[in-house]
């Protein structure tokens, strides 16, 4: 929202306050002021200049030589413009002027040879308006080598501000007056009305028109006055000026007026050409069997049943509260002119600007929410404007439908609730002035409370604690005291991110790094992995559809490293993935949302160094470290492994952890064809843990064990066995055949070649026996131990080697 | 003579300190002490010499031997020495076996940073679904339907009452709904918004909020905790400012800025040429939401605060794109 301060000067008197006190105290109480343009700072360097000889630029042809004169020095320019004549007043920008539009610096240049030390200004460059047909030309009465930004009034200060949601009032000059007024304790003065002051009677105006609502819930008020015999035309100056400076474009002296009044008082107006209204009546009515309108930007909008509409005796004339219809607009030819001030139920015209998909500075007050009194005080003013500027004839009275008058808030403001909620005081008199600078009356004063009445035109404040806001933003929260010690809780804290941050620490000790990536993606990635769930309303059909796991998203990040020749990643992610479960979503039942942990491996696990070969990642390093992250968690010996070498659809082989039948994740090396959907060629292991399961299983605590006095007694043997025999099996045999003595046992190598025949292979285990009460004697050791031989041999058909 | 003497002093001590190998050994040896050397032949030179200077010149020729002959064997010990031990078979200076350590993202670790202090505040750290219902995300927190401030937070919708949430505030509303006050928490979690993709904005990003529910919370208390976090986090002499602003769930509301750290206050581009960098926004929870969990308003007050992790991290580490947290590049991972 942008505001004026010579505007502002109209109602409130800003001597002795400056730009930047105004700028950081508005910005304090919550209008935040994003951007400060200064016009004597902007057009410094831009004078007016008189083109005292113009002649051919010897080396082209659309190019004039001039000289300017600005009052005490002539200075020549070359102009491209085809108006420039000899004898014109012009804006010169001079060397170091900056040029608004551009940016672009003013320094001296040769153009085709020919020195240029300046630049003939068009509005367009100027930001005065589009205008970039040619030079902007001046009136003759101007001043030679005058800056214009006194010759022309470019003397303003602009102020763009963020208006919050909850501020409707201010989107307006009045409203952002008003804060300024209870900051800098001054006042507001309305602009004066000074018409219908001797005339009470309506009758006139009814004869003209009338003025029906069908729908007084979602129009709860319509006033309207009539102005007749108008001149259409080219706005004045003054106020082509005003609403420039806001940001809007001139377009007549009567639409104009319209956008002023609303630009100043908020009240958003429409102006109809009376003459093209059948019967000269409005009625505001809903849609119903109106289909399409055309508004007066020459487009054709679908309307709803309930979208409200303003409609004369035949046909529908605007979209209530959002613009305007091409049938009714006021054009050059128009004479008789009714302006339509309203009140639109916020709710109705939000629903209609979101369905039409069309904001305009209408809807966009009328949905936040209007001053429902101030309808008729807006017409008032307009007409007053409209017969100043364009002639014709105020009709005496006005229309002003509102059956049910919406009526002003009242609430008890406590002082100790005030001191309760800001945690310090601030005086009653204080109490008092803000609020009645921001336009709330005070009555029924007590000891500890005052009664409020809340003006209509601040919708957002309905309770205790609005004012409560209200008179800590303006009293500043620069006061509000740092307290000096802050009480901390004796109650045990829980941490609900701990389990994850415990994953992340013991990851990257194992030499993971963590990844971020995004759970949005296309249909076809999110679908490899599950069933996903689609946004209604995506930014594009590659960001559609959430996660479902989160391989497919590592993989495209996979893609991204390999491309920029990062080939060797060890990575981990932890996050959520979402899968459908049922057709539609009403409940939390209809999908599910799970925590995973992925780990991933891919290219080299060692490069090729003085002192080790180069290796790439395998299954067996994803296993270990998966192992080794499960150890640290106290979870490697209660989780059964299960492996499948057929694999899935996505999985050549995988293991599968579990525990007590829940699967708790999987992995494995993967699929071609999943990986060729990424355009990844070299080989990835990852496994995916579910971390709800994770969580899920019990934890022993961790208790001390005896560390052992006894000597261990190690024996090692090597097997040769049929091919297809796991290395599993035969360890869980001997663990099942051995005594107790046998508390380990480990494989140390293992080798496949020709002199064993092709369909056996030789596993080499290391067994360790030990009694934590004693020293176990070589006799036992070895009864134990000659014992597995056997059963190994006649179980596996194995032969012992060696 | 005696200058002779002088001389051969002087080459000898250069010659046998330069030496570093064996063969440069042997070359100083030959050249000053063998039979042939230069000290040999001016003991030579020393029977020519008459007889009165004789013994005062022995004198000095004798000194120089034994001189040159005990620096030469303790040159010759070092060379050996050198040559025998490790330096031939055991090169120190190879590259040595490097383990890579792993890394957590750079959003991991500014969060962690932010947790910590707040653990140390007292606060609890609690999680919540990131597909939400609009009841949770919009409704109890006092966004009505059909209401502007929806327009806020742009929205990615998977049904008509389900989306993804676009603030961890509905975390506040899960809480107190299973939990008496007094309540300290801060509620970290990924947050999505419907926004075109640039280098200023994501579709998705990570976001801490933080609740105190208590009798007798104040607005106060609120700006002393986050004045002791931002000074915690940033530094010690930090400048800040509270400005009024608004959110649908606390009344009143603010923001909290900092002095720009980049220019110092006097503006720039980062800060928009304010010299204040915004952090956070804070303010005392709304009755409105207080009444859709049934506390009662009247007794228990409470303040509420949210930062924006990506935010913060951009700052601190001057990173200018908000897409190369989510790219993964590595080079980009290693990097912290």
């Amino acid at each position: 929202m942008k505001i004026s301060l010579n505007w502002l000067k109209n109602f409130i008197d800003l001597n002795g306050v400056s730009v930047d006190d105004i700028i950081a105290k508005l910005t304090m109480s919550g209008l935040e002021v994003e951007e400060v343009i200064d016009q004597t700072k902007l057009y410094e360097n831009f004078v007016v200049g008189l083109v005292i000889e113009k002649s051919k630029h010897p080396n082209a042809d659309k190019l004039s030589f001039c000289k300017v004169s600005t009052g005490n020095s002539i200075i020549e320019v070359v102009c491209g413009a085809p108006n420039v004549e000899a004898g014109q007043k012009i804006v010169l920008a001079k060397t170091d002027a900056v040029v608004p539009q551009s940016g672009f610096k003013i320094k001296k240049i040769k153009i085709r040879g020919v020195e240029s030390n300046g630049m003939i200004c068009s509005e367009a460059e100027l930001n005065l308006s589009n205008d970039h047909s040619g030079i902007m030309v001046l009136p003759n009465e101007l001043t030679e080598g005058e800056p214009i930004s006194s010759a022309l009034n470019l003397n303003d200060v602009i102020l763009e501000i963020a208006i919050t949601p909850n501020r409707p009032d201010a989107l307006s000059q009045i409203g952002v007056a008003r804060d300024i007024a209870a900051i800098f304790g001054l006042n507001v003065n309305l602009p004066e009305i000074n018409i219908d002051k001797n005339n009470i009677s309506n009758s006139e105006i009814k004869s003209l028109a009338s003025i029906e609502i069908m729908d007084t819930v979602n129009c709860p008020r319509y006033s309207a006055k009539v102005v007749t015999d108008v001149t259409v035309k080219e706005s004045p100056l003054w106020l082509k000026k005003r609403i420039e400076s806001v940001g809007l474009r001139s377009i007549n002296n009567i639409v104009d007026v319209t956008n002023f009044i609303l630009y100043e008082l908020g009240q958003p107006l429409h102006a109809f050409d009376l003459d093209k209204l059948s019967g000269s009546k409005i009625i505001v009515k809903q849609a119903g069997s109106e289909k399409v309108f055309t508004t007066l930007d020459s487009k054709i909008r679908n309307l709803q049943d309930e979208t409200l509409m303003i409609c004369d005796s035949e046909k529908a004339v605007a979209i209530a509260g959002v613009m305007g219809g091409e049938n009714s607009e006021v054009s050059l030819n128009t004479k008789n002119i009714l302006i339509e001030s309203a009140y639109f139920n916020p709710i109705s015209i939000r629903k209609t600007s979101k369905l039409l998909a069309l904001s305009t500075d209408a809807s966009y007050r009328f949905e936040r929410g209007t001053d429902p009194n101030i309808t008729l005080f807006a017409a008032q003013r307009a007409a007053q404007l409209i017969q100043e500027i364009a002639g014709g004839k105020i009709v005496y009275g006005e229309i002003d439908i509102y059956p049910t008058p919406i009526v002003e808030k009242k609430v008890q403001l406590r002082y100790s609730r005030v001191d309760k909620i800001l945690g310090y005081k601030i005086h009653q008199e204080s109490i008092h002035k803000i609020l009645t600078a921001l336009g709330f009356q005070l009555d029924n004063y007590k000891e500890d409370s005052v009664d409020v009445t809340i003006p209509t035109f601040r919708p957002d404040a309905e309770r205790e604690i609005d004012l409560i806001e209200e008179i800590a933003r303006i009293d500043g929260y620069d006061n509000i005291p740092t307290v000096p010690r802050v009480s901390i809780a004796i109650k045990k804290q829980e941490d609900e991110t701990s389990y994850n941050d415990d994953i992340r620490e013991i990851a990257t000790g194992l030499g993971f790094f963590e990844i971020i990536s995004n759970s949005l993606q296309s249909e076809k990635i999110a679908g490899i992995t599950g069933h996903p769930i689609k946004m209604l309303n995506p930014q594009s059909a590659d960001m559609a559809f959430l996660r479902t796991s989160l391989i497919p998203g590592a993989l495209l990040i996979l893609n991204k490293n390999i491309n920029s020749g990062q080939k060797d990643l060890k990575l981990f992610e932890i996050g959520k993935v979402f899968n459908q479960l049922n057709p539609q979503i009403t409940s939390f039942e209809d999908f599910d949302e799970s925590e995973r942990v992925l780990f991933l491996l891919t290219g080299k696990s060692s490069n090729k160094e003085w002192y080790v070969q180069e290796k790439n990642y395998d299954f067996y390093d994803l296993k270990g470290l998966i192992n080794s992250c499960l150890y640290k968690k106290s979870l490697d010996s209660v989780l059964n492994d299960s492996y499948n070498h057929e694999g899935n659809n996505i999985f050549e082989y995988y293991l599968t952890k579990s525990y007590n039948n829940s699967v708790i994740g999987t992995g494995g090396k993967l699929k071609k064809d999943v990986l060729s959907v990424f355009g990844l060629d070299q080989d990835v292991f990852c496994f995916e843990f579910i971390v709800d399961h994770l969580k899920q299983i019990p934890i022993k605590e961790k208790k001390y064990s005896e560390l052992l006095k006894y000597p261990k007694v190690v024996r090692d043997l090597a097997f040769v066995v049929d091919i297809n025999i796991q290395f599993v099996e035969i360890q869980n045999f001997i663990t099942k055949n051995a005594s107790k003595l046998l508390k380990n046992i480990s494989l140390f190598d293992k080798y496949e070649g020709e002199q064993l025949g092709l369909d056996k292979k030789s596993l080499a285990f290391s067994l360790e026996y030990f009694d934590n009460e004693r020293t176990l004697t070589d006799e036992e050791v070895e009864k134990d131990f000659f014992t597995i031989i056997e059963k190994v041999k006649k179980e596996f058909n194995a032969v012992l080697r060696g | 003579m005696i200058e002779k003497i002088e001389k051969i002093k002087i080459d000898f001590e250069n010659d046998v300190n330069a030496v570093v190998s064996v063969k440069e050994l042997e070359d100083v040896r030959i050249k000053y002490l063998s039979r042939n050397g230069s000290i040999a032949s001016l003991f030579e030179e020393l029977k020519s010499v008459p007889k009165e200077e004789k013994p005062a010149l022995g004198k000095e020729l004798n000194s120089l031997r034994n001189f040159a002959q005990t620096n030469f064997d303790i040159r010759k010990e070092g060379i050996e020495k050198n040559n025998s031990s490790s330096k031939s078979k055991l090169d120190l200076s190879l590259p040595g076996r490097e383990y890579l350590l792993g890394n957590k993202h750079i959003l991991t670790q500014t969060l962690n940073d932010i947790k910590s202090i707040f653990k140390s505040l007292g606060f609890s750290v609690k999680e919540g679904p990131e597909l939400e219902s609009d009841y949770y995300n919009f409704e109890a927190l006092n966004f009505p339907a059909n209401h502007p401030a929806r327009d806020m937070q742009d929205t990615f919708f998977v049904s008509k009452d389900f989306l993804l949430r676009t603030h961890t505030t509905p975390v506040q509303i899960r809480i107190m709904e299973k939990q008496k006050p007094p309540i300290r928490a801060i509620m970290p979690g990924k947050v999505f918004r419907n926004e075109a993709v640039s280098a200023r904005s994501y579709c998705l990003f990570h976001q801490v909020d933080g609740i105190y529910i208590d009798e007798n919370v104040s607005f106060a208390e609120l700006n002393g905790t986050l004045v002791a976090f931002a000074k915690q986090f940033y530094n010690e002499d930090l400048k800040y400012r509270f400005r009024a602003s608004y959110f649908p769930f606390t009344e009143p509301s603010a923001e909290m800025d900092i002095t720009c750290f980049l220019c110092k206050g006097k503006g720039c581009r980062v800060c928009k040429h304010s010299g204040w960098l915004e952090i956070l926004g804070c303010g005392m929870i709304d009755p409105n939401v207080f009444k859709s969990v049934n506390y009662d308003s009247e007794k228990i007050t409470g303040y509420a605060f949210g930062m924006g992790i990506e935010r913060i991290a951009l700052l601190k580490y001057g990173i200018n794109d908000i897409r190369l947290y989510f790219e993964n590049d590595f080079r980009f991972l290693k990097q912290f």
